[in-house]
């Protein structure tokens, strides 16, 4: 999977013209420059092209919080086989202006390449002999009569370098501007001046991309909003609400435009409050109902998440994690919430924490997200972050089929006819079935202290049996139905424990430490609240040492870690709104350092054995 | 009332026994409510009564419909996810004066200018009773309390014209002791399609006692008063504070109605089409330019 460590280290530089192409697994590609530019349109177009000629792909953005103006970057790592990180080093950096080289020179790999607008752009010295200056507006406006072209001559030139065939770019040009004249064909032209640009002028002994293998598996590309939405529907969401906010808004707007078709409605409400009021009520009356928010937004429904856990509503609250506190970063992502969302409200209310790990794993964990929501009658907070939310990556297609979906329990109508039924009936497991109204089985639904039939009640004995209720009736959660996933070895040389999108970062990171002779093993639960404790000791038990990688300063996972699972580690921590790389987790295992990060600042985990660089 | 909606109404009884102070207006409130649920028949399995938090948010308890007795201030939000998610069943919200307009005063204009289909009454006492006397958003100035030892230094709302403000769709006043007049205002709140406000004053006799004076000042409308007309409607809150009737009336579609519309007008969705949209699909053969 993605090419090894070692290819990375190979003498580099603008190889000499006798040598023989590089023939890579996978080739990471950085388009930089201006927000508002076509930066972000032209990686679009180049990752769309590539997953459609049979690459699988991985794209990571990022982009001031300002809507006007600012530097944005696209990054697409590329390959014949699934890729599940960015990429550690950019191989091809496309720099659309100064501040793109300045900003982004040096990230380039050791022996990547430049190619830059040779109008706008002069390389410092030490990078001249890697750096192409290429006319990017001369040449669009030369064979496509337009300057603006110079995006579609970028995409070109990236093509022609790595040699992927534009055909299906092409095709997708023709059908996105079908309606506008002449525009397509001109782009086209564009597009076609490029490669022929990188073919015929630049230096081919570049890196080139493998083929693409033959397709024999049916692939989407998508996001990880987009995989929480589709998953959300294949669950039976029927209602939706949010209020604006990064990077969760794109979940509003892609089920604003699409629940009506499944009967459902998606609701913009005055602010995060009446969004996760409105979703319990709707939920109470019988339909599925989930938020999304991030941070902030999370912050005003502690309130009401308490008072779901309390009235036994099923819900399903999505944040999507951005670096904070307070604004913070708000285009940048982070794994700082975890704390939040295990405890944040007051009194001890459950509640069900999830993570996913990918944007694959978001469709399959927001489908187990509502099935725990209903069958537990809970809301369920699903921890996603911004690198997830909006990177696009090319995955398996769903087999719809084989995810099962839950309903709530419901009473059998005999209770409800003769007047006994007790919404909150105290029974083994600790869920009771759940009327909805339009049916017999009026009750009160209360945040309130409560008997089981729903009316207010303080007794010492009462409270300590409904709490015990609540609690005891996600124990199956913990015991054995929250999915953990585990690779390597039951005996390795280091364990990785971790959870959300940290977990490309480690898988790569593992096999980076096997060319390096070490044996890792990777543990990622799904469900971090109840934990699974007895399933990750047993993990942790065969592992040398654990080491838990997170994007936070203070190590929350890690702390939980310790403290409920017992497992002695060492927390990697980084926080500078960006994801880990494979190679910052294998050099820590490998090297025992914290390597510095030239994006940001790298900083301890303040607990336990932290670490600083 | 005719000894058969007597026993009607009674039905409406939880069997739960309020747990408001002797006096207090909150049972006139509720008998008059039970009274109008009695004469619309409604079918407790499809009402749903929502509240936030307070002495009068005790209110679902007390009734044998449906409830939800929520967190302070959000009983709004809350009963549109209701409406919302089930239109058919007949939604009605309550609370005090300190959990609509003070925590839960910025779901107000919303609910109101949404015009979700559900009915909305204020027991206000001008207090927070729950928490012993403080003062609330429809205070007087100068009203002394354990927040105010000089006297408040603040004006009291005028939550009338604030609901006609934001286009409330129909906006009444009625009073606790004022049976008759309050059973009509919560019937027709509850038959007008969209939000409905009631304002009903309800007087503390713990912490604020206005019951003697408040009787004494409440009168009902002029009978010439144009309930259709937003500008008499706004003339009428700003001079009849004390007044009771409808002050504002006028029908406009409801949000749950366009939402249904919106729901007929929409194809119906398939969860593997729109999985198709996000398809690769390499292996189809590629059209070009030429």
């Amino acid at each position: 999977m993605g090419r090894g460590f070692a290819a990375r280290l190979r003498p580099g530089g603008w190889l000499p013209a006798h040598h023989d192409n590089l023939i890579r697994d996978d080739i990471t590609v950085r388009l930089a420059g201006e927000s508002g530019e076509g930066v972000i349109s032209s990686g679009d177009i180049l990752t769309t092209g590539a997953a459609r000629t049979g690459y699988w792909a991985l794209t990571f953005r990022t982009y001031p919080a300002e809507i006007r103006g600012g530097p944005c970057m696209y990054q697409v790592r590329m390959g014949t086989a699934p890729v599940r990180t960015q990429g550690d080093a950019v191989d091809l950096l496309v720099c659309f202006n100064q501040e793109a080289f300045d900003l982004h020179h040096h990230e380039l790999a050791a022996d990547g390449h430049i190619v830059c607008d040779a109008e706008s752009v002069k390389v410092s010295p030490q990078y001249e002999s890697r750096a192409s200056e290429v006319p990017l507006a001369a040449i669009a406006q030369e064979a496509g009569g337009n300057r603006r072209g110079k995006n579609m001559v970028s995409v070109g030139l990236v093509c022609g370098l790595l040699g992927i065939d534009t055909v299906r770019i092409e095709e997708m040009i023709l059908k996105r501007y079908a309606h506008k004249g002449d525009v397509g064909e001109s782009n086209i032209k564009s597009l076609r001046a490029g490669f022929e640009h990188a073919r015929d002028e630049l230096p081919a002994n570049g890196h080139k991309l493998g083929p693409a293998r033959s397709l024999d598996e049916d692939r989407l590309l998508v996001s990880g909003n987009q995989a929480i939405c589709l998953g959300a529907l294949h669950a039976g969401l029927g209602y939706y609400a949010g209020y604006p906010i990064t990077p969760a808004s794109d979940i509003l707007e892609w089920l604003a435009a699409r629940l009506p078709r499944f009967g459902g409605v998606a609701i913009q409400t005055e602010d995060e409050i009446a969004a996760l009021a409105s979703v319990l009520g709707a939920s109470f009356a019988g339909r599925k109902a989930m938020t999304a928010t991030s941070g902030p937004g999370l912050s005003l429904m502690a309130e009401l998440v308490g008072l779901a856990g309390m009235a036994e509503i099923p819900a399903v609250i999505v944040d999507a994690q951005r670096s904070g506190p307070s604004t913070g970063m708000p285009t940048k992502t982070e794994q700082s919430d975890l704390n939040h969302a295990l405890f944040g409200g007051h009194g001890e209310s459950p509640r069900v924490v999830m993570a996913p790990t990918s944007v694959s794993d978001c469709f399959d964990v927001i489908v187990e997200a509502f099935n725990a929501a209903e069958k537990y009658q809970v809301p369920v907070i699903v921890l996603s972050d911004q690198s997830l939310s909006h990177r696009l990556e090319t995955v398996a297609r769903p087999a719809l089929g084989s995810f099962d979906v839950d309903e709530r329990a419901q009473p059998n109508g005999q209770a409800e006819a003769n007047g006994s039924y007790n919404r909150y009936e105290i029974r083994a497991g600790g869920v009771s079935p759940m009327a909805v109204p339009g049916n017999p089985g009026a009750y009160v639904s209360t945040g309130i202290e409560h008997d089981e039939a729903g009316n207010p009640h303080y007794e010492p004995e009462l409270h300590t049996a409904m709490m015990s209720k609540r609690f005891r009736k996600l124990q199956p959660l913990a015991d054995h139905e929250g999915r953990v996933t585990i690779t390597g070895p039951e005996q390795a040389d280091v364990g990785i424990l971790g959870w959300g999108s940290t977990e490309g970062a480690a898988l790569e990171a593992a096999e980076i430490c096997l060319d390096r002779g070490l044996k890792v093993s990777t543990c990622y639960p799904r469900v971090l609240a109840p934990l699974p404790t007895e399933r990750i000791r047993a993990w942790a038990d065969g592992m040398g040492r654990v080491i838990v990688p997170e994007l936070n300063v203070t190590g929350q996972f890690a702390r939980i870690a310790r403290a409920d699972a017992r497992v002695e580690c060492e927390s990697v921590c980084k926080a500078t709104g960006l994801p880990f790389t494979a190679a910052q987790i294998a050099d820590f295992i490998t090297e025992g350092t914290v390597p510095a990060d030239d994006s940001g600042v790298w900083l301890p985990g303040m607990t336990g054995e932290a670490r600083v660089g | 009332m005719a000894d058969e909606l007597r026993v009607k109404a009674n039905t409406y009884k939880s069997g739960l026994k309020p747990i408001w102070c002797p006096g207090c207006g909150d049972f006139g409130v509720l008998a008059a409510a039970y009274r109008a649920f009695a004469e619309l028949d409604l079918d407790p399995d499809r009402t749903v009564i929502v509240s936030g938090i307070g002495c009068s948010s005790r209110f679902p308890g007390f009734v044998s419909t449906y409830g939800f007795h929520g967190v302070h201030g959000r009983a709004l939000p809350t009963a549109m996810g209701v409406k919302l998610a089930n239109p058919d069943l007949d939604v009605i919200a309550v609370g005090g004066d300190g959990d609509g307009f003070a925590i839960g005063g910025g779901h107000f204009p919303h609910a109101a200018r949404r015009n979700v289909d559900i009915t909305y009454i204020i027991m206000n006492n001008q207090t927070y009773g729950l928490t012993k006397g403080q003062v609330s958003p429809t205070s007087l100035h100068e009203q002394k309390s354990p927040s105010t030892p000089f006297g408040n230094l603040e004006e009291p709302m005028n939550v009338l014209a604030t609901a006609i403000a934001a286009d409330c769709s129909y906006v009444a006043q009625g009073a606790s002791f004022r049976s008759k007049e309050l059973t009509e205002l919560i019937v027709e709140g509850i038959r007008h399609p969209g939000f409905s406000f009631i304002d009903a004053f309800s007087p503390c006799t713990a912490f604020n006692n206005t019951t003697q004076e408040w009787k004494e000042a409440v009168y009902n409308l002029p009978a010439e008063h144009d309930s259709s007309d937003r500008a008499a409607a706004f003339a009428a809150a700003l001079s009849n504070e004390m007044g009771i009737g409808i002050y504002y009336r006028h029908e406009r579609p409801t949000l749950d109605g366009r939402v249904l519309e919106m729901q007929e007008r929409a194809p119906a969705g398939s969860v593997d089409e729109l999985v198709e949209t996000f398809a690769v699909r390499p292996a189809e053969p590629a059209i070009t330019s030429g």
